[in-house]
C-alpha cells in the first residue's frame, strides 16, 4: 500500500488563492524581519538597522511603552495575521470545523486592525530620506522583503474567505 | 426573509440574529448604542487632551558631534520642507497632523449624529465612520519613523538619535483614536428601520 501524503487538496476557491499569497507573505515577512532594512554609514563606521533595532533602542532608552507599541503593530500583529492566514485554511478544512475557528477568525480580524506593515514601510522610507543630511544610507534587502510582505499580506487578507472556514453560507449583499 | 448586513470586521454578509454577532468572525456587527458611544467619547476626549503634549513636546532629539537638536512633529515637517523634500513633508504633515485632527473632528460629528440623528443621515454616518477607520492607522507613521531613526543612528558621540516624550504622547493619541473608532459602530439599515 502506498503511503498517503497528509496534504489537504480540496480547498474552496477563495481559500485556494489566499493560501499561497499568505505563505508568500510569511516567507517574505520572516526575511524582512531577519535581514537589515537599511545600513547607515558615518565617518567609516557602519550600522545596520533591522526591524527590531528601533524597538530595542526605544526599550533601552526608557521608552518601553513605545517599544511595545511598535513591536505589537510592526511585528507581532503582522506575523500573527500572516500565520493565521496560512494555518486557518489548512487546519480548518471540511470535516474538522469547530466553534474554535470562529474565535480564531475573530482574532485574525482583530490582528488585521492593528497590523501596520505598510505604515511602518512608509515610516522607514521617510526616515531614510530624512537621514540623508545626517549620515550616508543604503537600503537593505530586508526593506524590499518587508515591503513585499506587506503587499502580499494585503492581497491574502482581501482574498481570505471566512465563510469557507466557518461553513456558514455567505449571503449576497 | 431578513435583510443581510455586512460585518464591519470580516466584510462577510449575513442575516443578523438576536445576538447581533457575525457568524463568520464572531464580531458584534450591530451598534453598541449608548455604551459604545460613551466609550468612544471617553477615548476621543483622552486623545484630544494628549494632542497638545504630542504636538508641543519634541518627539526625537538628534545629537551630532556634541550638538543636540530636538524636533517636534511640526519642526520635523518644516525641516523636510526646507531640505527640498516637499512630497515627504506633505506625507508626514498629512499623516501626523491632518489625519489625527481630522479623525477627532469626524468622530465628534459621528458621535453627535448617533445621538441626534437629524445631524447626519445614517448612510453618510456609516461612510464617515468607515473613512475614519480606514485612515486611522496612517497616523502611526511618525512613531515608526522615530523608532527606525533611534535604531539606525547609533554612532555614539558622532551621531545619535533618541526618542523624546512627545513620541509617547503621540503614540497614545493614535491608539486612543483607533480605540474610539472601534468602540462605536454606526447603526445598520435594520436598526434604523426598527427605530
Amino acid at each position: 500500500m502506498k503511503p498517503r501524503l497528509r496534504i489537504p487538496t480540496s480547498f474552496r476557491a477563495p481559500t485556494d488563492v489566499s493560501l499561497p499569497l499568505a505563505f508568500t507573505a510569511l516567507v517574505l515577512l520572516v526575511a524582512g524581519l531577519g535581514l537589515p532594512l537599511a545600513t547607515a554609514t558615518k565617518f567609516g563606521a557602519h550600522n545596520a538597522g533591522y526591524a527590531m533595532s528601533g524597538i530595542i533602542a526605544l526599550w533601552n532608552g526608557g521608552y518601553e511603552i513605545l517599544a511595545a507599541l511598535v513591536f505589537a503593530c510592526g511585528i507581532l500583529a503582522p506575523l500573527g495575521l500572516v500565520l493565521s492566514l496560512c494555518l486557518l485554511p489548512i487546519v480548518a478544512r471540511p470535516g474538522r470545523r469547530g466553534p474554535g475557528w470562529t474565535r480564531w477568525i475573530r482574532l485574525a480580524t482583530w490582528l488585521e486592525q492593528w497590523s501596520m506593515p505598510e505604515v511602518q514601510l512608509l515610516g522607514v522610507i521617510v526616515a531614510l530620506s530624512k537621514l540623508s543630511a545626517l549620515v550616508t544610507t543604503k537600503t537593505g534587502p530586508g526593506l524590499w522583503c518587508y515591503g513585499l510582505a506587506a503587499f502580499f499580506t494585503l492581497l491574502a487578507w482581501r482574498r481570505f474567505d471566512a465563510a469557507a472556514i466557518t461553513g456558514t453560507p455567505a449571503i449576497p449583499a | 426573509m431578513r435583510p443581510s448586513i455586512e460585518c464591519p470586521s470580516c466584510r462577510q454578509s449575513f442575516a443578523p440574529d438576536k445576538s447581533g454577532r457575525c457568524p463568520h468572525c464572531g464580531r458584534r456587527a450591530g451598534p453598541r448604542g449608548s455604551e459604545g458611544r460613551r466609550r468612544a467619547l471617553a477615548f476621543g476626549l483622552a486623545a484630544v487632551f494628549l494632542l497638545l503634549p504630542a504636538y508641543a513636546l519634541p518627539v526625537l532629539s538628534i545629537k551630532q558631534l556634541g550638538q543636540a537638536e530636538a524636533d517636534t512633529i511640526l519642526s520635523g515637517v518644516v525641516n523636510l520642507w526646507r531640505a527640498g523634500l516637499w512630497g515627504l513633508a506633505l506625507v508626514v504633515f498629512t499623516a501626523s497632523m491632518v489625519v489625527p485632527t481630522f479623525k477627532l473632528g469626524v468622530l465628534a460629528v459621528v458621535l453627535a449624529a448617533s445621538r441626534w440623528p437629524a445631524v447626519l443621515p445614517p448612510d453618510k454616518l456609516r461612510r464617515l465612520h468607515g473613512v475614519v477607520a480606514l485612515i486611522g492607522r496612517w497616523s502611526m507613521l511618525d512613531v515608526f519613523l522615530v523608532a527606525f531613526l533611534c535604531g539606525i543612528v547609533r554612532f555614539g558621540a558622532v551621531a545619535t538619535v533618541r526618542a523624546q516624550p512627545g513620541a509617547v504622547a503621540f503614540g497614545a493619541v493614535v491608539i486612543l483614536t483607533m480605540l474610539a473608532t472601534a468602540a462605536y459602530h454606526p447603526p445598520d439599515d435594520t436598526e434604523v428601520a426598527s427605530r
